[in-house]
This record gives structure tokens, C-alpha cells and sequence, in this order.
């Protein structure tokens, strides 16, 4: 497996293969804790919320919100507490970029915490990972106990006025918990399903006080920012997408792994066919679901020869979108029929009930794909399935819904032939008149 | 007008009307010689109506009370009960229950809308249309009277087979 | 302050509307329907039905419009084709593990979901895939479930933590597995069954009422309700002379309740056709001897000459005559007329539980409404617990303090459960409720008060301080606890804070009972003797009694044989009590859902009780018996047999129902208050005197529990009236789960009788 930066300087990625990475003494003789004791120095919260927004950094959960505008949004002269809280719940099928950076770097995430802490001035933070990750947990607490030693987290931090603890707090097991105000209500020790927005986070999050939620490679990316200087860093990426971005690469190729891209890393086709090794044992590359499972997924003929490229604005371009960075390539054996059932399987598994097209709809499509794979299926049931992916899109209460439609809307109109395949009955021996699809 | 004309109109008129007589005595005869004999009534006839049981015997009604809303004449009374026993033992095939059916043929019209509206198959027509009764109170019919296993069927009808064609014979004449 | 307007665009059309104004509220309004579920005024905002769908321009999506609150030069449309494809989308989602067994049902016919599907279901039903399947059960004697039926609107939890502040009700799992539960499987809480009457579904369904009949076989009256002084509004359900079913949903207007009722109000009801009330006039010819039916001339002629007896051998002051704080006014005014005017005596009361005549003599601060504490500012409560005894005051303070940011104070010897909506608790010694009220009055006296009370003076100071502060609506409210001079010094305390700029006093007593008000107001409690010494004076001074209704256990506790000791005693009730088994002429009085009347609540509303059935077998109004009786000793009361002609001559004699008559009385969704007459400031001194006496005469030795009483302490006893329900027993058993929950525990568990014996203080 690999685990590097390709095409620019390994930045999130530059300590993580160190030996004794995950020490502080590792950190700090490799540049750790120079941003914050930059801050802590010379800098005013509004300087640095002013960095993150020059450096045009962008979430990196999925949304892809800038983060320099989401920090702007707390209000300054509440008096209520503000949190930072650190969504480390990272669920999407695919994606497993936050757990090698909490793992083999935690006080990289430390220090990005506690440098949003100080911009946000908020005195108490959380991580939250999702139950799967309890061992993170443990090698993040191992951290925060060493950053309290050497006088980086807790009362005074590093003898200045600033003061900031960091809670660490486990999920349940639930996919929804990675949306942030389920995330919030997860945390405030509530059933894990969404909130009514508004009120964003921003202005009544984590016990009804502002809040931001951000991602683990949001803020370690925030350390480099600081140091580099926000225009610095956001030149290594796009104009509108600035910096690196961690891609989580798995499924059929022969070199897996954790790769750091510069954003608009400028051909999709050559990262897969070279950067990651191509595809194994000669096969053809057939699917490319480059941003988690909640996105469109891509055919070859979209890739090959396309020139993607690798940012929020090429892949949308492109028919598809960013979202976590969990690159999953597919090759020929694939059938996409069974992969989207898989996915749809997920996303009924955990749908939190809250709405109802999400609840009842995801269970409607896994009746219904799992009928079709016991080789029920009927020539309208490619339309059926729309039709439900149509009334779940855009009317679930948060974006779960979306996320359980857009795979299959997708996979039906990329691969009609694989679902084809499943839907035409035998008559007698003969195909039936009718087409097995419509016509989309 | 003079008499020999009256005579010999009315004499005329007679003869007409005794022709139609004299041609139908050698034809068939339509007559059911009821009770001695069975009539002959309709798959669709429209009798006193029957309650169904199941496979097991159990009850169908479920005492929705459609058929009394649907009912025009406001004819079907029921009430309903609450069977907590196994399914096996119960009265009916869901827990609940008519615990009294009712139906007044005083005011039933026959006009099987309590058939269309139930929903279980429960009621439907049956074909005793005997009902006629000494005292009033009588036609009161309870469930005792309607249920198929209980309902005391008569001997003086038969029902045409499906594919029997009873209509044509009576268009005929 | 009048709310700004903006401009909002419906459909192409401009309205007019209050800023903040929520959009599904303004869109119904203007008379375009939106469909939903989830969405329930007075509850908090879920937004997870997703029915209330509308395209408002300038917004990505279609959006919910019971979230969006109108902003100015908003255009939203309601109607698309776009919008019903979505809202029929939504409905055959709801539909496709919907079990559609509509005719076993009990919603059958009033069910939302139902109706919906009318309005925006789909033709055909796309969904042919198996359904998940979850059996029906209890989740306690009173609540049974059918989580196949559930649409998951959240309705029933939302108002069990929001109205109850129970939380008894959960959803549990996730994704198409989501149930609503109970934690443990077995329902431990208040059984108020509001979670029932908010289902939209046939989910969370009345076990009492479970395949009893269908809503649409129903006639419904819309009625006052006949347990506490709180007077909920509700509708009696009754099929060919039978209650089937009471309710506060089925009514076109809102009463000072909404939709919610406590246990009693909504199950309580079957003693109306319970097989044990009287059939017909009972006589006991010789004493000791048996209560032999008589036919209503009989009894009528026998009793008459009985009184005539005693009346020509001892005089008017031999009779006495006993109201009833659970009867009508009409029936408690045809008393105290049979009183003065037939008999001639003053001995006349009512078996009420304590009395309030002090209070009113010296009323300072009008009678707070329900409404009033909805949205007070600060609360003020000594003893009571309004949660068991007065459920709806318990709802009410819950919803000030919980959506309005109200203060509670509560000074009470029990930690009861309210205390965790209190801002201030104070715990005092059991009985020395009127030394709360001296150390409120009299700021001198706080220090032998607090030591009494065995309470730091610092915490009554700051319950003075508090008051004094308060802005807004000041409620003060007390329970049974208080004695009379205690009552008077609070219903003058508005005085002792004096004047000040946005603060009003107003004061809300805690009677027990439904009509407990009425006797007050018609002056039945003003007699010169009070139950217990009615009791007491039983075979001395009084010869013979005349009861309506019946004594209470504890006015009869001690003095069991009392009633034995007279000449001759006439009762009229709905059951054999304790009462009647002394009684020489037993009349079948009729219950409250074959009676017209009216009942006088805690708020001081006159509210209309009316007719919802024949009275059962011969029973007759208890107003009616009595001006029989009155005819039958030769006096003509004038009443015509009707109820509103009693009314009307009540209204002209009593001066606090001036005025009021049936047809002003009709609309629940405003009901006429008694205008009690404020006295004024007067002079408490001497009332001061006593009652410092009286607390420096309590002794400082009482125990104070530490035990919150469990839910239902009160709520479950079993009272004449609420013994005649099967569940009752089982709650006031503890509420056992039983083996299986697909059955009805009523066939599963056998109460142990004997638990009859404790018996309710109130509400019975």
C-alpha cells in the first residue's frame, strides 16, 4: 500500500511515514507546532480566519464549503461558548484518508485544532471518530496527553492567555453521524439523526452554542496554511480550490493507497494508469466513483482520453464531484448492477428514519434490486427505480438522500447494459417485446 | 250502431282473443308449479345473504362496519368484540370480531351494496328468498340466521349452473 | 405590539401577513391546502414527514413549509406539477410498509393517513415487494401499538416530552427498522394517552376502545369532563346509549384544554354503563333491613312523608342537606333551594374536600385562566400537585416554564416530580404549608416561619425577593394544604407586594373536584355546618339527611356509624357507596354524560356539561329528583324539566353567573368566566395574628421524604367512579408487565380485589 504525495511536496502527508511518527518529538523536530506558536505570537484571530480564506481552502468531508467562510459565519460578540469539533466519523465507502492521518499524525490535527480554536476563540474542542475507530481514539488520547505535557493543550498554552482543552468522543457505528448536526446531537448524547438547519451550526451547534464542525484533513491542513501563508498554499492547488488533497484509492489497481494530490491534478487517466500502477492482471478500467460512494459514478469513456482533472471544478466538469476523495476504481469484472445494490444495501442500512422518502425510499430499492437479483426482475424496473430516486432526491431532510440516489441514478444511465442484463425475462425461451429500459 | 253490428264485432273480438288462447295451449309452459317444484333462480340472484367462515370455520367478518355505512337503508346492525384467544380458537379470522350481526329484512332492498363493500369476502347474497313471516319481529335475522354453516337452507330452488342459459328461455315468450 | 407586515406571494397571489409568520400556517389560511404529518402546532418544529413540500423561488430545492417563516417579497408557489408528484411520491412511500388493514383498524374512518391518501395517494400501488412485518401489542393495559401502521411523524414522543415532560416514548432503531417503543417494553408513565389522541395513524391506539366500533357509528357531544377542577373540554363518543369512547380530538372548536386530557378524562368513562349503577329507586322500609326497588311514585310519596315526619316532629334545623362538589350547579342549586326554601334549614353543605371560603371572601387578584399560566412569567405554588390532581395545570405550568422561560417556585413538603421544572424548590416539614404563607406575608415573621418550615430563611427571602422583582403574570397557586387564614393572607398577597408597573397577581386555587368552584360560588360550602360537623351532628341536632352524591371516605373515616344514627336518610348516587348502606331511600341519580348542566372549573369557567345519552336504566337528573321531592312536600321549584330554566333562575340569584344563560355558554373555544367579586385590599391583620399563633403552635418534628412519589400515585387510586374500570386496577396494582404483550394484560393478570380498599383522595 502506498502512502505518499504525488505531482507536489508531500504537505498532510509529509511525517506519516517517519519512523515514530505518531510522537511529538517526531512532530515538532519536522516543523510541528511552529504555525501555532506562530499564531499564538504574532497573529490576531481575524489574521488568521483571513489566511484560511485566502488559502481558499475547501472542506474536505464532501461538501466542499470553503472553510475560511464557515469560520466567518460564528458570530464574534456572542456570548455563548464556541466549539470546534473535529468530524472524524469518517463512514463513506471508500475513504480512509482521515484515519492514516489520525493514526500515523495526530498532533497535526492537534495543532490545526487548536490554531481554529484560537481563530474561533473557543476553549473547548471535541474529536469525534466513528465507533469502528475506538483504537484511534486511544492514539489520539496518547497525543493530547503528550501535547498537555509539553504545554500545548490545556490551561495557557505554550505560557500565552490561550487556553483550549480537546475532549475525544466515539460514535455509535452510524454513517449519518458524519453529517454534522447528527453529528452535534451524537455528541450531545442524542439519537444520531440530523438537525433542522436553519440554525446553521455556526450559530447554534453543540448545545445550542456556535459551532464549527470540520473534517480531520480540514485542519491539518490548516498548520501548512499558517506557516506557508494562505496565498502560498492555496497556489499550489486551483484558483478556486487552493492546495493538496488526500485521495483514498482502493478497488482494482495495483497500487492502493493514500495518495496527496495537488488540487487540479491535470489527468485522471494518468494517476490511475501510472501513478497508481494501472489496473491488475490487464484487464480494462470500466468505473470510477471518485469521491466516496455518494457520488455519480464515472464510466472509462468519461476518463479515458477526457484529460479529468483532479479538483472540485474538473470533476464536476466532468459528470462527477470530489466529495471525501474515496477513489474506487472498477475494472471489467465488475457488474455495476450488483455494485449499486451493494451501495444501496449501505444506504438503506443507514438511513437514520428521521424523513420519510429516506427511510421508506432506500428500503423500496433494496426490495426491489434484491428481487431483481433473484432473478425477478421486471422490464419496468429500471424506471421504478428511478421513479424512486426521483422522489428521494432533493426532498430528504439532509443529504443522505441525495447521496442513496445519486449512485444509482448514475449506474443506470452510465451501464444500462448491466442492468439490462438483470431485468429482461425469458418468455418462452424468447426475450420479451419490451425493452428492459427506458429511454433516459 | 245496430245490434247485428255489436254481435258480430264483439263476436270478432272474441274469436281474436281466443286465438291467442288456442295458440299457446299446445305450446310449452313456463309455470313453475312452486312449492312442488324447484324454481330454477340465477348464480346472480340477489337472496338473503350469507356470512362466510373460512377453511378452519372461523368467522370472516371482521365487523368493519362497511357494510353498514354503505347499506341505503340502514338495515345491518353490528356490534363489535375484541377475541384475545389463539388464532386457531378464535371466532373469527382476526381478533376482532362481530359479536352481533343483524339484518332487518324489513328494510333490506336486495340492492348488494353491502356485498360490493366488503372488504374480507364476508357477506355475500345467498339464494333463499323464502322470507316471509307471520310477525314482524321476525324478519329480524341474526348472525345465528345468516351464517353459511348455520342458515337453514330451502329445498325449493336450484341454482342455474354458470354456463346454463335461464334468461333466453323466459325472453322467448 | 402590533407585528409588522410584509408582502408574500402565494400562488401569484399578493397577501399580507405578520412578520415571522410561519409559511404552512399562512398558506392554510389563505385557503391552500397543504398536506401534513409531522407538522402539529404547539409542538416542535421535525420537518421529517416531507408532505408540506413548496418551491419558493430563489431556493435550490423544494422546501418545507412548515420550517420556512415568511420573509418580505417571498414567492412561494403551492401548487405545481412538480409539487404533487413529489407530496404523491411522499404518500406512497408512507404506504409501502403500511399494513392497509383499514378495516380492523380502529382509526379506520378518522385517520389522517387515510384521508391523505384520498387527497394525494397514487392510483395503483407500485409497491409489490413484501411488507416488513411487525406484530400488534400493549405497551400498557391502557395503550396498544401497531408499529406496522406507524409513519413515524414522531407526534406521540414529541408531546410525551414536550406537554407530559415524561419522555415515556421513544423511537428505537434506525432506517425502515425504527419503532416507536417504550424503554423496557412496558409503559411506566401517566397513561394520559395524548400519544392517542395525536396519532395520525392507527399506531398508538386506546386499548379501553380497542375494537369496540367505528368513529363514523359514533354521535359525539362535545362535554365538560367530571374528575378534577381543571375542566377539560372533550367529546363523549356514544353508540345507541352506550359510552363508547371519550376524546378531546373530535370537536370543531379548541376548549381551554386543546387536545389533551389526563387518564381519567379519556378512560375512565365506562361506569356510565357499568352493569353495577342503580336501576331503580331503592327503600329500605325498616332499618337494618334490605334496599327493595320501588317504582319513583313509590319511593318519591314514601320519602316525602318520611321528611314530612321528621319536619312537623323536630323543624327545619332536624334536616339536613349535603351537596355535592361532583354534581352540576343545577342539581347543587336545587339542593340549597330545597334547603332554604322546602326545608328551612341552614345545615346544608357539600362533601367537599376543603374548604375555599375564606379565599373568596377575601378575593384580591382575579382568577388566572389556563391560559394565564401558559404564559406566565413566575409561579408561585404551595403544596398541591397539580401533575396528579390537576393534570392540565400540571401541562400547563410544564409548557410556561419549558416554552415560555417562565419561573417556577415551589414550596411543597414532597420533592414531586414538577421540582425538575422548578427555578427554586424549597422542601418544608409535612403540614406547615401555612407557615409559608406567614414568612410571604409578613417579612417580620420569615425568621419563626423558616425554623418551622426547617428551611434556610435566606431561600424565603429569596422567594420574596423573587415576587417583588417579578415582570409579567405572577400565579399563585395553593393546594388543599392551606388553612383558612393562610387562604385569606394569599388572596390578599397581590396587597402586601403592592402596585407595580407590568406585574399582575393572579391566583389559581387547586380544588379537587370537577364542580368543587360551583359549590363555592353558589354558596353550598357558606352553611352553617361543614361535612364533618354535618356528620358530627348526625342523630343529635339533625334527625334526617338528604345526600346527593356521596360522603367522602375521609370525612367518613372515624365516624363510620354517623349515618346510622339517623331517623331517616335519602341518597342519591350512581353506585353503592358507603353512604348508601344507611341510607333509608336510595334515588338513581344519572351520571354526567345523561345530564345538561354546567360545571364551574379552577379558572372560574362556567362550562356546559351536555347530554350525550338517555340516562341509564330509570335514572334520573339529580336537579329533577329534587324538585320532585320539593313537589311532593308541596312546593312547586318552577323548573319545567328543564335543566336551562334551572340555569336561568340560578344566574338571576347568585351574583358572580349574572347574566350568563346556555346559548352564551355554548362556544367552548371561549368560555365565560364567573366574575367573582374582588374585595379589594382589606384588613388581614387579625388573620395575621391567628395564623402566627397557629405556627408558632406547630411543633418541629415532622419527617420531610426524600422519595419523589412515583407517576400515578394519585392518578391510579381507585375511586367509586374509577374502580369501574378493569385497567384501573391493574395501574393501581403497579402496573405489572404481563408474560406476553401481544395480549391484553386485562386476560393475563387477576388484580387482587382487597386493592380496592385504598381508595382516592380526589378525582374519584
Amino acid at each position: 500500500m502506498f502512502i505518499g504525495a504525488i505531482g507536489c511536496e508531500p504537505l498532510q502527508l509529509r511525517r506519516v511515514n517517519l519512523e515514530n511518527s505518531r510522537s511529538i518529538e517526531t512532530y515538532r523536530k519536522n516543523g510541528g507546532y511552529e504555525a501555532l506558536r506562530k499564531v499564538l505570537d504574532r497573529m490576531s484571530p481575524d489574521v488568521v480566519i483571513g489566511e484560511v480564506k485566502k488559502s481558499a481552502l475547501r472542506g474536505r468531508g464532501g461538501a466542499g464549503f470553503p472553510t475560511g467562510m464557515k469560520w466567518g459565519f460564528v458570530p464574534k460578540d456572542s456570548p455563548k461558548p464556541k466549539y470546534v469539533v473535529c468530524n472524524a466519523d469518517e463512514s463513506e465507502p471508500g475513504t480512509f484518508k482521515d484515519r492514516y492521518l489520525m493514526e500515523r499524525d495526530p498532533h497535526m490535527l492537534i495543532e490545526g485544532m487548536l490554531i481554529a480554536a484560537y481563530a474561533l476563540g473557543s476553549k473547548a474542542t471535541y474529536i469525534y471518530t466513528r465507533g469502528e475507530y475506538r483504537y484511534l481514539i486511544e492514539i489520539m488520547d496518547r497525543a493530547i496527553e503528550e501535547a498537555r505535557a509539553a504545554g500545548l493543550a490545556g490551561d495557557k498554552i505554550l505560557g500565552t492567555e490561550f487556553s483550549c482543552e480537546i475532549y475525544t468522543h466515539t460514535g455509535a457505528g452510524a454513517y449519518i453521524c458524519g453529517e454534522e448536526t447528527a453529528l452535534l446531537n451524537s455528541l450531545e448524547g442524542l439519537r444520531g439523526h440530523p438537525r433542522m438547519k436553519p440554525p446553521f451550526p455556526a450559530v447554534a451547534g453543540l448545545y445550542g452554542c456556535p459551532t464549527v464542525v470540520n473534517n480531520v484533513e480540514t485542519l491539518t491542513a490548516v498548520p501548512d496554511i499558517i506557516k506557508m501563508g494562505g496565498e502560498a498554499w492555496q497556489k499550489l492547488g486551483t484558483e478556486k480550490s487552493g492546495g493538496t488533497k488526500v485521495w483514498s484509492v482502493s478497488g482494482h489497481v495495483n497500487r492502493p493507497g493514500v495518495y496527496e494530490l495537488p488540487m487540479g491534478y491535470e489527468d485522471m487517466e494518468k494517476f490511475i494508469m501510472e501513478d497508481c500502477g494501472g489496473i491488475p492482471n490487464g484487464r480494462q478500467l470500466k468505473a470510477v466513483i471518485p469521491g466516496g460512494s455518494s457520488v455519480y459514478i464515472m464510466p472509462a469513456s468519461d476518463i479515458v482520453g477526457k484529460k479529468v482533472k483532479m479538483d472540485y471544478e474538473g470533476l464536476v466538469a466532468a459528470g462527477s464531484m470530489v466529495g471525501s476523495g474515496g477513489f474506487i476504481v472498477m475494472d471489467d469484472t465488475v457488474d455495476i448492477f450488483e455494485s449499486t445494490k451493494n451501495l444501496t444495501e449501505f444506504y438503506k442500512h443507514e438511513s437514520c428514519g428521521w424523513c420519510t422518502p429516506c427511510r421508506e425510499g432506500t428500503d423500496w430499492l433494496v426490495k426491489v434490486f434484491k428481487r431483481i437479483a433473484r432473478g425477478e426482475g421486471r422490464p419496468d424496473d429500471a424506471q421504478l427505480l428511478l421513479d424512486i430516486v426521483d422522489n428521494i432526491e432533493g426532498k430528504s431532510f439532509c443529504p443522505l438522500g441525495d447521496a442513496a440516489s445519486w449512485p444509482i441514478q448514475s449506474a443506470i444511465k452510465k451501464f444500462p447494459e448491466d442492468f439490462k442484463r438483470h431485468l429482461l425475462p425469458l418468455t418462452n425461451g424468447k426475450e420479451s417485446g419490451k425493452e428492459g429500459l427506458p429511454t433516459i | 250502431m245496430s245490434i247485428i253490428g255489436d254481435v258480430i264485432e264483439s263476436t270478432k273480438a272474441i274469436i281474436k282473443g281466443m286465438s291467442v288462447t288456442f295458440a299457446k295451449i299446445p305450446q310449452q309452459k313456463w309455470t313453475v308449479q312452486y312449492p312442488e317444484e324447484p324454481v330454477t333462480v340465477q348464480p346472480r340472484y340477489r337472496g338473503m345473504h350469507l356470512l362466510h367462515v373460512d377453511e378452519l370455520g372461523r368467522e370472516k367478518c371482521v365487523a368493519c362496519y362497511l357494510c353498514a355505512a354503505a347499506c341505503p337503508s340502514d338495515c345491518i346492525y353490528i356490534v363489535a368484540a375484541d377475541d384475545p384467544r389463539a388464532p386457531t380458537e378464535r371466532t373469527g379470522v382476526d381478533e376482532r370480531y362481530a359479536s352481533v350481526y343483524n339484518i332487518d329484512y324489513g328494510r333490506c332492498i336486495f340492492c348488494g351494496f353491502c356485498v360490493e363493500a366488503c372488504p374480507k369476502d364476508a357477506i355475500t347474497h345467498g339464494y333463499n328468498f323464502e322470507l316471509s313471516v307471520y310477525n314482524r319481529a321476525d324478519l329480524l335475522k341474526t348472525k345465528d340466521d345468516l351464517l353459511i354453516t348455520k342458515q337453514k337452507q330451502s329445498l325449493n330452488y336450484r341454482v342455474a349452473f354458470a354456463d346454463e342459459d335461464v334468461d333466453s328461455e323466459y325472453k322467448e315468450v | 405590539m402590533p407585528a409588522e407586515l410584509i408582502k408574500v406571494t402565494i400562488n401569484g397571489q399578493e397577501f399580507e401577513t405578520d412578520k415571522g409568520a410561519r409559511l404552512i400556517d399562512v398558506c392554510r389560511e389563505k385557503g391552500f391546502a397543504i398536506p401534513s404529518f409531522c407538522y402539529y402546532a404547539d409542538l416542535a418544529l421535525q420537518a421529517s414527514c416531507r408532505m408540506c413540500l413548496v418551491r419558493i423561488e430563489k431556493m435550490p430545492k423544494l422546501q418545507t413549509s412548515c420550517t420556512i417563516t415568511c420573509t418580505d417579497g417571498m414567492i412561494v408557489t403551492t401548487e405545481s406539477e412538480e409539487i404533487e408528484k413529489a407530496q404523491r411520491g411522499m404518500v406512497e412511500f408512507l404506504l409501502a410498509n403500511h399494513p392497509l388493514d383499514c378495516p380492523v383498524c380502529d382509526r379506520g374512518g378518522e385517520c389522517e393517513l387515510q384521508e391523505m391518501v384520498f387527497d394525494w395517494g397514487g392510483l395503483e400501488e407500485r409497491f409489490t415487494e413484501k411488507k416488513n412485518y411487525a406484530p400488534e401489542k400493549f405497551l400498557s393495559p391502557i395503550v396498544a401499538n401497531d408499529p406496522q401502521r406507524c409513519i413515524l411523524c414522531k407526534r406521540c414522543t414529541r408531546v410525551c416530552d414536550e406537554w407530559m415532560g415524561e419522555d415515556a416514548i421513544e423511537a428505537g432503531g434506525r432506517g425502515s427498522h425504527t419503532v416507536i417503543g417504550t424503554y423496557g417494553g412496558w409503559l411506566n408513565c401517566s397513561q394520559c394517552g395524548n400519544c392517542i389522541e395525536v396519532c395520525p395513524t392507527g399506531t398508538l391506539l386506546d386499548a379501553t376502545y380497542r375494537h369496540q366500533t367505528r368513529p363514523w357509528e359514533l354521535s359525539r357531544t362535545i362535554s365538560t369532563c367530571t374528575f378534577c377542577s381543571d375542566g377539560c373540554q372533550l367529546s363523549v363518543g356514544s353508540r345507541g346509549g352506550e359510552v363508547m369512547r371519550v376524546v378531546a380530538r373530535d370537536r370543531y372548536v379548541n376548549g381551554l384544554n386543546g387536545e389533551f386530557l389526563c387518564i381519567k378524562g379519556r378512560f375512565a368513562h365506562p361506569f356510565v354503563n357499568h352493569e353495577e349503577r342503580l336501576r331503580t329507586p331503592l327503600i329500605r322500609y325498616k332499618k337494618g333491613g334490605k334496599l327493595i326497588p320501588a317504582t319513583w311514585d313509590e319511593a318519591i310519596r314514601y320519602t316525602a312523608a318520611k321528611l314530612r315526619a321528621v319536619l312537623d316532629a323536630h323543624g327545619g334545623e332536624s334536616v339536613g342537606v349535603v351537596g355535592s362538589p361532583r354534581l352540576t350547579n343545577e342539581a347543587n342549586y336545587a339542593l340549597l333551594k330545597f334547603a332554604r326554601e322546602v326545608v328551612g334549614t341552614n345545615n346544608y353543605t357539600a362533601t367537599e374536600a376543603f374548604s375555599l371560603v375564606p379565599f373568596f371572601e377575601n378575593l384580591g387578584a382575579p382568577l388566572a385562566t389556563h391560559k394565564d399560566i401558559r404564559h406566565a412569567k413566575t409561579i408561585l405554588l404551595i403544596g398541591g400537585e397539580p401533575e396528579e390532581l390537576q393534570p392540565l395545570t400540571g401541562r400547563q405550568i410544564r409548557q410556561a416554564v419549558r416554552n415560555g422561560g417562565a419561573k417556577l417556585v415551589i414550596i411543597n413538603s414532597v420533592p414531586i416530580r414538577l421540582k425538575h421544572a422548578a427555578s427554586q424548590f424549597i422542601q418544608i416539614r409535612p403540614g406547615t404549608e401555612d407557615a409559608a404563607v406567614l414568612a410571604l406575608a409578613s417579612k417580620d415573621d420569615a425568621g419563626v416561619a423558616a425554623r418551622k418550615l426547617n428551611v434556610e430563611a435566606g431561600a424565603l427571602e429569596q422567594v420574596r425577593q423573587h415576587l417583588n422583582d417579578a415582570q409579567g403574570d405572577v400565579i399563585v397557586m395553593f393546594g388543599g394544604e392551606l388553612g383558612a387564614e393562610a387562604q385569606s393572607l394569599l388572596a390578599q398577597l397581590s396587597f402586601t407586594f403592592g402596585e407595580k408597573e407590568g406585574r399582575r397577581f393572579l391566583l389559581h386555587p387547586l380544588p379537587l373536584f370537577n364542580n368543587s368552584l360551583g359549590v363555592h360560588d353558589l354558596g353550598l360550602m357558606g352553611g352553617a355546618l361543614n361535612p364533618l360537623e354535618i356528620l358530627d351532628a348526625a342523630g343529635a341536632q339533625l334527625r334526617a339527611m338528604y345526600v346527593a352524591g356521596s360522603f367522602l371516605r375521609t370525612h367518613l373515616e372515624g365516624r363510620e356509624d354517623a349515618l346510622s344514627k339517623l331517623d331517616f336518610l335519602v341518597v342519591q348516587e350512581l353506585f353503592q357507596t358507603a353512604t348508601t348502606e344507611h341510607a333509608d331511600v336510595v334515588f338513581p341519580a344519572a351520571s354526567f354524560a345523561e345530564v345538561d348542566g354546567t360545571y364551574t372549573n379552577n379558572d372560574g369557567f362556567v362550562q356546559r356539561v351536555r347530554q350525550s345519552i338517555p340516562p341509564i336504566h330509570q335514572s334520573k337528573p339529580d336537579w329533577m329528583i329534587t324538585a320532585m321531592l320539593a313537589d311532593a312536600l308541596g312546593t312547586d321549584f318552577g323548573f319545567q324539566m328543564s335543566s336551562s330554566a334551572v340555569f336561568l333562575e340560578l344566574a338571576k340569584q347568585i351574583p358572580a353567573y349574572e347574566g350568563l344563560r346556555y346559548p352564551l355558554l355554548k362556544d367552548e373555544s371561549n368560555p365565560v368566566q364567573a366574575r367573582h367579586a374582588l374585595v379589594g385590599q382589606r384588613d388581614v391583620s387579625a388573620q395575621l395574628v391567628e395564623l402566627r399563633s397557629l405556627v408558632e403552635g406547630i411543633e418541629e418534628t415532622g419527617e420531610t421524604t426524600t422519595q419523589t412519589p412515583p407517576v400515578g400515585h394519585e392518578l391510579f387510586k381507585l375511586g367509586t367512579l374509577t374502580s369501574k374500570v378493569p385497567q384501573f386496577h391493574l395501574l393501581a396494582a403497579g402496573n405489572p408487565e404481563p408474560e406476553s404483550v401481544l395480549i391484553s394484560p386485562l386476560y393475563q393478570i387477576t388484580i387482587d380485589p382487597a386493592l380496592r380498599d385504598e381508595a382516592a383522595v380526589a378525582g374519584d
